[in-house]
């Protein structure tokens, strides 16, 4: 046995197409990660959100608050209810606008998926729910760009690693079987089984070997500190070995079927196609089929509809408004003053008409993704992609989780000031503003979810693999 | 001869079991495409008219304000979008449905469709471009990879040799025969792509376009055939054959475009739109150059109105200097963003110079071009909508200024303006690009294309011609 292993490894050696094909294969990958941390930092630069220069842009609007109260006692006039300047509430809601930033990670790098699509930064202000949650302003990139996506890692694991697990292993066997070497072998004190599997399995070891080294080297050339994402880098390392096992599990079953090479390329090729070029887009197509997203258009035109609606009901909604609060006389004083009350109803009245509209498109795109997710686990490939997004932390899950502390933070942002414009009180804490922090994802949470989405390739894998087991004892030495 | 090569090249085809299995995918797969893509462009193609004759409805029925009022509620404008773009669905879903044209900004489009999307969207949609572009190509190679081998495998090329068979013959024979065979997916689908199509009597088919689509298509597939054949005659056997196709249908389909496009974008890098909003934000503050502030610009404005109408204060002005003012800073800014979009359009211009050069390489980015161009669903054409839009803008914002001018006086924002002069602004009218223009913008991949055609068939003939009989 150990002089088998020793003559296949010197067989190994001198297949010259074997080392080619890894190499090509290394410094795409090796391409791969410096392309994704270079899309990575030039996110963070465009993100930068420097702290300091916030506090100082929040202390100098205090100074300025400070400056005008001085002038309105020298003139001795009233400070409450405040004029229009930087103790009105709407207009320090407006100026002081707090920024909601989901952080990049540097392990992101391995793997971007969808991300470059999201909109990573939330402006929280009053008048802007609707502008801050709806929206969808791209950065400015090259749409083709983002069509195609980024070439990134994942994507070398995901469609590159299967090809080279298929190039490097379909002729193992068959074309020992088609050489007459195969009935050599037969005499062998070893059973069929047995050589197939310790053949199949040293080539295997060194593609898995060097996948799980590219892994690695990305981690590290990522930045991510090993010791604060042991975790990460763990889940990462295992999910590359999963995937890489489903592959040579297929090509194992495939040569289970003792058929010749150019039969099992083609097979193997069809199963690469299938799974990571057909199926993906058909479960897209029946997705949308079944549950059609209701137009974006269809929604601006009832925004639209709601806000002149709105306005045109402004003028009663504020009369209504002194109505119900009479004890905050109307001021007739200070247009500007009604002007915030006035804007403030006129946006909730907005809000509350789209509603339904909203709702329904939300939920429609809920029961999309979810549809997605039930029968993800048809391709190993989209699972294998959604399981390296949720690692590095590209998630969908993770985006949302963002939208909804973003929500969040907004409500508080709300809270905060509404109540000061409708009792016309002053904003005094421009120094104690609230600034939002994103709660990073739970590691049990991220791990969990990972290794959920592992087990649906490693079934299918292990299938795979005791059916050829049984296959390969009917399997015969000739063609 | 060449005839009954290519006869029987089609009898073997059509004899193949994978190649029916093979063929019978594709062609659901098409029309299923067709149909669920044809669904939403249509849907989406009447929302768009129904949401911009309602913006129209709504900006002629708002009520009487103040014209800078009117400004800033401004109008959306909806992008139209192509019939055609049901076959190939291009950049639209990456570009944003509509936008809203309002005093002093250059909006962005907002809503990408991709947004919304599934997070499996980036494998691809299902659409016709995809299954043409990525799966016909297989099912040419699944025809094509063996037809030399195998006869040399099965010992027929020698007995071929010895009947003299002119090796050209040979050649175009077998590209006819594995041609022939591909028809058989294509005619049914053109056929039926052209009636679902049409069935969209208002909604514009264009058989110009349609036409042009299916020749660089044809085009692609021909070079395909012939590439393919080209390397099966070269190929030791039929397994080497196979895997050095698939390695070139991989490497041209996957890995060239997503490569050229990132070597593109980061040889002509775009700005970060913080960076740019901020560079567009302090020209039009501090002014282009820098020297000419926007108060300052503002006072200079005063002493020449003054001085034109003779009077000493904007008060006694007999127009509304504010108004005036503001379209000045309206003129200003559009002469500002003209600088900022044209540089960054010429960086976008750059980058798909450089992209569609990679064409040489691949021909799968020559057609994606192509392709997309035809089908009016590619950068230019949102381009293209885009300054019609911003053009309409600056009319809009012109009109509601002048009006605001000769109608008030300065500091009279009570001023209120109503449906006369809703109306006497005309509504947005769009008219898409011709065919011709379309095609100028991509014109390097199509001829891209014509050379890889010229030159895979010449390829194809110098490759049997030395094709080896052992």
């Amino acid at each position: 046995m150990k002089g088998f292993i020793h003559q296949e490894w010197r067989l190994i050696q001198r297949e010259r197409s074997l080392w080619i094909l890894l190499a090509v294969f290394i410094v795409i990958a090796l391409y791969a990660i410096y392309n994704g941390r270079e899309a990575i930092e030039k996110e963070k630069h465009a993100l930068a959100h420097d702290a300091h220069q916030r506090r100082a842009f929040l202390d100098s609007l205090e100074q300025v608050a400070k400056k005008e109260e001085a002038k309105l006692v020298s003139l001795q006039k009233p400070l409450e209810p405040p004029a229009w300047g930087a103790r009105h509430p709407y207009f320090a809601n407006f100026r002081a606008a707090a920024q909601a930033t989901l952080p990049v990670l540097n392990l992101s790098a391995l793997s971007i998926g969808q991300s470059d699509l999201y909109i990573k930064e939330r402006l929280i202000r009053l008048d802007s729910e609707q502008e801050a949650f709806e929206q969808d302003e791209s950065d400015l990139r090259n749409p083709l760009k983002l069509k195609l996506g980024e070439f990134d890692f994942a994507f070398v694991i995901v469609y590159l690693f299967p090809l080279l697990i298929i190039a490097l292993l379909f002729s193992v066997m068959s074309s020992e079987k088609e050489s007459g070497v195969l009935t050599l072998l037969g005499v062998q004190p070893m059973s069929l089984f047995e050589i197939a599997r310790t053949k199949l399995l040293i080539r295997a070891v060194i593609l898995l070997g060097v996948a799980e080294v590219l892994a690695l080297i990305g981690v590290l050339w990522s930045g991510a500190t090993l010791e604060a994402n042991a975790m990460r880098v763990g889940l990462l390392m295992l999910a590359v070995l999963v995937y890489g096992l489903f592959w040579v599990a297929l090509v194992w079953f495939v040569l289970s079927f003792g058929k010749s090479p150019a039969v099992n390329a083609l097979s193997l090729g069809a199963c690469w196609i299938a799974l990571l070029v057909v199926l993906p887009s058909v479960l897209n197509g029946v997705a949308e089929m079944l549950y059609p997203l209701p137009s974006r258009v269809k929604y601006v035109d009832a925004m639209r509809a709601a806000s002149e609606d709105a306005e045109r009901r402004s003028a009663k909604l504020l009369e209504q408004f002194y109505q119900a609060h009479p004890e905050l006389a109307k001021d007739t004083l200070a247009r500007d003053r009604d002007f915030a009350i006035k804007n403030l109803l006129a946006m909730e009245d907005v809000l509350k008409s789209v509603q339904p509209v909203r709702e329904n498109f939300h939920a429609q795109r809920l029961r999309q993704a979810e549809f997605v997710k039930r029968v993800q686990w048809l391709s190993p490939a989209i699972v294998m992609q959604q399981t390296l997004n949720t690692i590095v932390g590209t998630s969908q899950e993770r985006y949302d989780k963002f939208m909804q502390e973003a929500r969040a933070f907004h409500q508080k942002w709300r809270q905060l000031f509404e109540p000061l414009i409708f009792q016309r009180k002053a904003f005094t804490n421009y120094t104690e503003l609230p600034e939002f922090h994103f709660q990073e994802e739970d590691n049990a949470e991220v791990a969990t979810r990972t290794l959920v989405m592992l087990m649906l390739i490693l079934i299918p894998a292990s299938l795979l693999t005791v059916l050829a087991y049984s296959r390969f004892k009917t399997y015969s030495i000739v063609q | 001869m060449i005839l009954t090569i290519a006869r029987k090249e089609l009898t073997e085809t059509l004899r193949d079991g994978r190649f029916r299995w093979s063929a019978g995918i594709v062609l659901v797969l098409l029309l299923a495409s067709l149909f669920t893509s044809w669904r939403y462009v249509s849907t989406e193609i009447n929302e768009r008219e129904l949401a911009k004759q309602g913006e129209r409805k709504r900006w002629l029925n708002q009520d009487e304000k103040n014209p800078h009022s009117a400004a800033h509620y401004g109008n959306y404008a909806f992008k139209p979008k192509h019939l055609l773009s049901t076959l190939d669905d291009g950049t639209d879903a990456y570009t944003g449905v509509a936008v809203l044209l309002e005093a002093h900004h250059q909006n962005q489009f907002e809503y990408r469709k991709a947004a919304d999307a599934t997070p499996v969207q980036r494998f691809g949609d299902l659409t016709a471009a995809l299954t043409m572009q990525l799966l016909i190509p297989l099912v040419i190679i699944l025809i094509a990879f063996s037809a030399f081998t195998r006869e040399r495998e099965q010992g027929t090329l020698k007995l071929l040799m010895s009947i003299g068979v002119p090796l050209r013959h040979f050649a175009f024979g077998k590209l006819l025969g594995v041609f022939g065979a591909l028809l058989l997916i294509l005619i049914p689908a053109t056929l039926i792509g052209s009636l679902v199509l049409m069935q969209s009597t208002d909604l514009a088919f264009e058989p110009l376009r349609y036409s042009a689509m299916i020749g660089v298509y044809l085009t692609f597939f021909t070079l395909w055939c012939a590439l393919a054949l080209g390397i099966s005659a070269q190929a030791a056997s039929s397994a080497v054959s196979l895997v050095i196709l698939l390695g070139i249908w991989f490497a041209q389909s996957f890995l060239a475009p997503k490569l050229f496009i990132d070597l593109a974008e980061q040889r002509y890098p775009l700005p970060s739109q913080r960076a740019f909003n901020q560079q567009i934000r302090s020209d039009i503050r501090g002014g282009i150059d820098g020297h000419n502030p926007a108060d300052k610009r503002r006072k200079e404005l005063e002493v020449r109105l003054l001085k034109e109408y003779g009077v000493d204060s904007v008060q006694k002005l007999p127009v509304n200097f504010d108004a005036i003012a503001m379209q000045e800073g309206e003129e200003y800014a559009n002469k500002v963003f003209d600088k900022h979009f044209g540089n960054l359009y010429q960086r976008y211009d750059a980058q798909s110079r450089f992209y569609q050069w990679a064409g040489v390489l691949s021909p799968t980015i020559s057609l994606q071009m192509l392709s997309m161009a035809i089908a009016g669903s590619d950068f230019w054409h949102h381009r293209h909508f885009a300054t019609a839009a911003e053009q309409y803008r600056r009319i809009l914002v012109k009109e509601l200024n002048m009006d605001m001018a000769h109608n008030s006086k300065t500091g009279d924002w009570e001023y209120k303006a109503g449906r006369a002069l809703w109306e006497k602004i005309p509504a947005f009218e769009y008219t898409s690009p011709s065919l011709t223009w379309a095609i100028e913008n991509v014109v390097q991949s199509l001829w891209i294309l014509a050379v890889w055609l010229v030159a895979s068939l010449v390829g194809l003939v110098v490759s049997v011609s030395k094709i080896s009989v052992l």
